[in-house]
C-alpha cells in the first residue's frame, strides 16, 4: 500500500473548526457534509471512491467521487483487471496473471483473496442477494474456453457455469433477482451476451435485437431503469466506447439506448473497457490508445453521456475496470 | 519511400524460352516443375543465410526457384493475392515478388532502417515491417498502407529494435524485439485504431515466464503464437495477453525456428507448422502438425543453407 500523503483527507478536527469559524465555507461539499454530520450524529457520513484497476502499472488507483481527487495507490498485483464492489464496500479486483481475486477494504489495504485454478479471472460480479461472487475466466487452461466461477458467500472451491456457445468469458453483473449476465467472444470472436439464471447450472445465450455490440465491455444492472447496461468498447465497429441500455426479456435483451462518451478534449472515448454506474453517472477510464492523448478516468452524466463532468488524466496507464466503493467517513 | 513497379518481370520470363512464366529453371539436380503447375501449387519460400532464398513445391518439397539480388534476407510474409514479401536488412529495402514469380514486381525502399520481419494485414492490405535502427539511431514498426507509398512510423520506449510481427485476422498487430538489443524479449500492441504502440506484457506457461530470444510472431488464424524454440499461444483482449497453450516440436536439440503456420482458412485456426532449424554442421527445414506438435512429419535439407525464415505462398486462396 502506498500513501499519497499529500492528497490525505483533512483531519476531521480541522474540518470542525473551519466549518464553525467560516460560515462561507459552507460552499464546500466536505466542510458542510462534515458540519451537518456534527450537527446530526445520526446521520451517517459516507465516501464514496471508485477504485481504477491499471495493468499497466499493475496498481489500482483509488479516487474520490465526484471530483476524481487521488486518495489511494493499492499495489500487489500482476494484472488487476475487471471489478466488483460487495455489500460491504469492499472492491474485488480480478488479477489474470496472478489467477487470483482480491478482495480490498474501503482502505484499498488488501484483506482476503481467492486462488483461480481453472483459468485467467478478468471480471466479477457481487449477488446482493445471496452474498454469492461470480468471477469470469477470460480462457480456461491449456486451450479451453473460459467459465464462470461462483463463490458460495465469496469462499471456497467455486461452481462452475458454462454456456457452450462462448468461448471468452468477460464481465458480468446480477440482477436484483440473482440472474447473472456475463459478455464474451463466441469461439468464431463475436459478441456474446449470456444469462445464468438464478438457482440454474446451465448459462444461456441472450439474443441482443435492436443493434449490434462490437467489443464486450461493462455488464451490469440499473436498478433505477429496471435495465441492463452493456458497454461496447468499439461502437459501430469504430475507435470508440459507449454503453447500451437493453431491456430484458425472456425472449432476449432489447438495446433501448445508448449513451456516447466524449473524452476530455470533446472528442469519443478511445476505449473504455469496464466502467461503472454511480448515482446518475457512470466512472470509468479511457484506455487510450487511438489518439495523442493520455489515458483518463472520468465521471459522465448518464444516462445523457457526452462531456465528461470529472476527469483526471494524471495516473493512470493502461485502465480496464472500476468498481464503487462506500465507506463511512474515518474508514 | 518508392514502390518501383516491375513490368518486365513476365515479359522477362516469357521471351527467355528456359522455362515458362515466373517460374525458373531448377538447377539440374532437381526434377522441373512445369510453371503452369507452380502456379497453382502452394509454394515454401526459405531465407537462406547465404543471401539467396530458395522456393519448393510445399508438398512435394521440390526446389522450383532460387530468387538472387539480395543482400541479407530475412523475413517473409505473404497477402491475399499469393504474393511474397522478402525483407532484406542489408539493402534495407523490402521486395515483393507475385506467387512463382522470379522478379521482384515491386521494391519497398525502406531505408535508414534495416527490415527484418513483415506481416500482411489481410483487412486492410497494409504491410507491416518490423525495422531495426539500420543506419538511424533507432528502430520501429513502418505500416505501408496498401503495401505501397511512404509508411507510417510507429515507435516505442521500450523497443529499440523490432525483429518480428504479425497481423491478426482483424488488423491487430503484435510486434517484438526478438533478439535484438540482449536476450530479453519485448512485446507491443498497436491495436487496429490504435495510434501508437502500446507495451503488452505476455504471460507464459508459468507465473515467472520470462520470454527470451524469441524467433518471430504469427498469427495461426485463431492465437498469436510466439515462436521460442517451442511454439506458445497467446491472446490479447482489452490491452492484456493471455496465456493459452503450447505446442512442442520434438526430435531437434539445437535451435529451431523461425517458423510458418501453414493455414489454407484463414478464418481457421492453421494445420501445419514449417520451421527453419540450424545446427553447426547443417541446416533444414521441417514440418510439424500444428497444433498438436510432436515429431517432425518431413524435412527438407537439400539446398537449404541456414534458414532464417520462411513462409508459405499458397497457390490456391480460400475463404
Amino acid at each position: 500500500m502506498k500513501l499519497v500523503d499529500a492528497l490525505r483527507p483533512a483531519p476531521i478536527f480541522v474540518v470542525y473548526l473551519i466549518a464553525a469559524g467560516c460560515g462561507a465555507l459552507q460552499t464546500n461539499p466536505a466542510v458542510q457534509t462534515t458540519a451537518i454530520a456534527a450537527a446530526k450524529p445520526a446521520i451517517k457520513v459516507t465516501n464514496n471512491w471508485v477504485f481504477v484497476s491499471d495493468p499497466g502499472s499493475a496498481q489500482v488507483f483509488i479516487y474520490t467521487l465526484p471530483r476524481l481527487r487521488l486518495i489511494e495507490i493499492a499495489t500487489g498485483f500482476t494484472q488487476p483487471q475487471g471489478e466488483c464492489s460487495d455489500a460491504k464496500g469492499d472492491v474485488w479486483v480480478t488479477d489474470g496473471a496472478a489467477k487470483t481475486i482480491y478482495e480490498l477494504e474501503h482502505s484499498g489495504k488488501i484483506v482476503h483473496q481467492l486462488s483461480d485454478t481453472k483459468g485467467a479471472p478478468i471480471g466479477c460480479a457481487w449477488d446482493t442477494k445471496t452474498g454469492n461472487l461470480a468471477v469470469t475466466n477470460f480462457l480456461g487452461t491449456d486451450s479451453q474456453g473460459g467459465v464462470v466461477l461462483v463463490y458460495h458467500h465469496a469462499s471456497g472451491v467455486p461452481n462452475l457455469y458454462y454456456n457452450p456457445q462462448q468461448f471468452n468469458y468477460e464481465f458480468a453483473g446480477y440482477d436484483d433477482t440473482g440472474n447473472l449476465f456475463f459478455d464474451g467472444l463466441s469461439r468464431g470472436g463475436k459478441f456474446m451476451l449470456s444469462e445464468l439464471p438464478a438457482n440454474s447450472t446451465r448459462a444461456k445465450t441472450v439474443k441482443v435485437y435492436g443493434g449490434k455490440v462490437s467489443t464486450p465491455g461493462m455488464v451490469e444492472w440499473d436498478a433505477s431503469a429496471n435495465d441492463l447496461v452493456v458497454g461496447d468498447q468499439n461502437c459501430g465497429q469504430a475507435a470508440a466506447s459507449c454503453v447500451y441500455r437493453m431491456t430484458i426479456t425472456k425472449n432476449g435483451a432489447t438495446i433501448s439506448g445508448q449513451t456516447k462518451l466524449d473524452n476530455a478534449v470533446g472528442g469519443e472515448v478511445c476505449d473504455m473497457i469496464q466502467g461503472v454506474l454511480w448515482k446518475k453517472s457512470i466512472v470509468g477510464s479511457d484506455f487510450d490508445f487511438c489518439g495523442s492523448g493520455s489515458s483518463a478516468t472520468y465521471v459522465w452524466p448518464y444516462p445523457q453521456g457526452g462531456k465528461p463532468q470529472s476527469t483526471n488524466a494524471h495516473n493512470v496507464l493502461q485502465p480496464f475496470g472500476a468498481a464503487i466503493s462506500v465507506g463511512s467517513k474515518g474508514d | 519511400m518508392t514502390r518501383t513497379l516491375v513490368l518486365c518481370a513476365a515479359l522477362t520470363a516469357a521471351g527467355c524460352g528456359s522455362a515458362a512464366p515466373y517460374v525458373a529453371t531448377p538447377p539440374a539436380s532437381q526434377p522441373a516443375v512445369p510453371g503452369s503447375i507452380a502456379k497453382k501449387v502452394d509454394l515454401l519460400y526459405i531465407s537462406d543465410g547465404n543471401g539467396e532464398v530458395t522456393v519448393y513445391t510445399y508438398w512435394q518439397k521440390t526446389l522450383v526457384n532460387t530468387l538472387t539480388d539480395f543482400t541479407q534476407p530475412e523475413g517473409e510474409c505473404v497477402d491475399d493475392r499469393g504474393d511474397v514479401f522478402i525483407t532484406d536488412a542489408g539493402a534495407q529495402r523490402v521486395v515483393e515478388y507475385a506467387h512463382a514469380g522470379i522478379k521482384p514486381i515491386a521494391t519497398l525502399d525502406d531505408a535508414p532502417f534495416a527490415p527484418y520481419a513483415c506481416s500482411v494485414n489481410a483487412a486492410s492490405g497494409a504491410l507491416a515491417v518490423a525495422n531495426e535502427a539500420g543506419s538511424s539511431t533507432r528502430g520501429n514498426i513502418a505500416v505501408y498502407a496498401q503495401a505501397s507509398g511512404t509508411p507510417k512510423l510507429y515507435t516505442d520506449s521500450t523497443i529499440k529494435d523490432f525483429q518480428g510481427c504479425a497481423y491478426d485476422g482483424s488488423g491487430n498487430l503484435l510486434a517484438s524485439n526478438g533478439q535484438a538489443d540482449g536476450p530479453d524479449s519485448y512485446f507491443a500492441w498497436l491495436p487496429k485504431s490504435g495510434s501508437k504502440l502500446i507495451d503488452v506484457k505476455l504471460p507464459g506457461p508459468q507465473s515467472s515466464w520470462t520470454w527470451e530470444n524469441v524467433n518471430g510472431i504469427q498469427w495461426d488464424g485463431r492465437y498469436w503464437v510466439i515462436d521460442y524454440y517451442n511454439l506458445y499461444r497467446i491472446s490479447v483482449a482489452n490491452g492484456q495477453g493471455y496465456y493459452v497453450g503450447q505446442t512442442d516440436l520434438q526430435d531437434f536439440d539445437g535451435q529451431p525456428g523461425p517458423f510458418w503456420i501453414y493455414n489454407i482458412h484463414r478464418k481457421s485456426q492453421g494445420t501445419q507448422v514449417v520451421g527453419a532449424y540450424n545446427e553447426f554442421s547443417s541446416s533444414s527445414v521441417v514440418y510439424w502438425n500444428y497444433p498438436s506438435g510432436g515429431d517432425g512429419i518431413a524435412e527438407i535439407s537439400k539446398g537449404i543453407d541456414k534458414p532464417v525464415a520462411v513462409t508459405v505462398s499458397l497457390g490456391k486462396i480460400h475463404e
